[in-house]
């Protein structure tokens, strides 16, 4: 997925996260942070 | 989208009009028969991404249903870009769309014979990134339904037509099952092929795997994926596969243009490699 990042130029994964409820966008954002340092 | 993309133009049979009032013939065999073909292009960014290679596919659906447009790909191309380039201010920084070209055999005269020219559309339309963003984190619920994709002798999978009813049934099986599952659809001979929006990948032995293009959508996200492995040193499979293949492997994922790479939690219960997906994956 780091890899698709590059190819297509965005972090694709976070603006998908950006546009859904807000209570799920805090909650899986904050997942995917604890996986990216992962 | 900062506004509704029903606001944004789109063209129609050599018109820029505004989405919202695009009208097409009730006897076009797009909507009475499902004749028709289509194709999808992902922005990111704000920019078209392979573009070029989304228009040479939807001329190969074109030929393969002997549907003439009544345009070369490079009007179509320049026609794409141009509606993208109107609506891209509907477009909030953070956001992108997806850009459709939608074209069907055209109106039925009756009478006077077979339609005589296609209907050609070229709209955009936002991305739902609701329906997948999920599963970005939490991994895609995979399950094989019984409904089996149809086979080339029948109907050419490499070409992208409008009649979703096969993927279509096949969903509605999965969302049976559980209602966030996505469907891995088996063709004939019990082999996977495809999801209902995309192809499958998946990795063992340090090898990446993925159905051999018979019996699936020759996808841009796919080849695109195949040219990274080739740089990456990283051994590229296509054969026939079973969901035993996928059960034993140590990671699998879904590949299609607007989510683009979707790792899988499991098939038919079954928990894919690691339990939970992670950005490197």
């Amino acid at each position: 997925m780091r890899e698709w990042e590059k190819v297509v130029g965005i972090d694709f994964v976070s603006q998908a996260l950006g546009h859904i409820e807000d209570l799920d966008k805090q909650s899986l954002s904050g997942q995917w942070a604890k996986l990216r340092e992962a | 989208m900062v506004d509704s993309m029903e606001n944004g133009l789109c063209y129609v049979n050599g018109s820029f009009v505004p989405a919202s009032e695009a009208r097409v013939s009730i006897f076009d065999r797009g909507f009475t028969s499902g004749e028709g073909v289509y194709d999808v292009t992902r922005s990111f960014g704000h920019k078209l991404f392979k573009l070029d290679e989304h228009i040479a596919r939807l001329y190969c659906s074109l030929k393969y249903t002997r549907i003439d447009c009544g345009m070369p790909p490079t009007e179509m191309t320049r026609l794409s870009i141009d509606i993208f380039e109107r609506n891209k201010h509907l477009l909030a920084p953070d956001d992108d769309c997806a850009l459709w070209q939608v074209i069907s055999r055209g109106a039925d005269r009756f009478a006077k014979g077979r339609p005589v020219a296609a209907t050609v559309t070229i709209f955009c339309v936002p991305i739902a990134y609701h329906t997948f963003a999920r599963e970005y984190v939490e991994g895609c619920i995979v399950v094989t339904p019984s409904t089996r994709r149809t086979p080339p002798q029948s109907l050419e999978a490499k070409a992208k037509i409008t009649n979703k009813v096969n993927h279509t049934i096949a969903a509605f099986e999965a969302k049976l099952v559980n209602p966030r599952a996505t469907p891995l659809m088996l063709d004939l001979d019990g082999n996977i092929s495809e999801t209902h929006l995309g192809n499958f990948f998946f990795v063992a032995g340090g090898k990446l795997h993925t159905s051999t293009s018979r019996t699936v959508l020759g996808g841009i996200t796919r080849s695109t994926l195949f040219s990274m492995a080739g740089e990456m040193s990283i051994p590229v499979v296509e054969g026939n596969f079973t969901p035993y293949d996928v059960y034993c492997a140590d990671e699998a994922f879904t590949a299609s243009t607007s989510p683009s790479i979707v790792p899988v939690k499991s098939l038919n219960g079954s928990a894919i490699g690691k339990t939970v997906p992670g950005p490197s994956r």
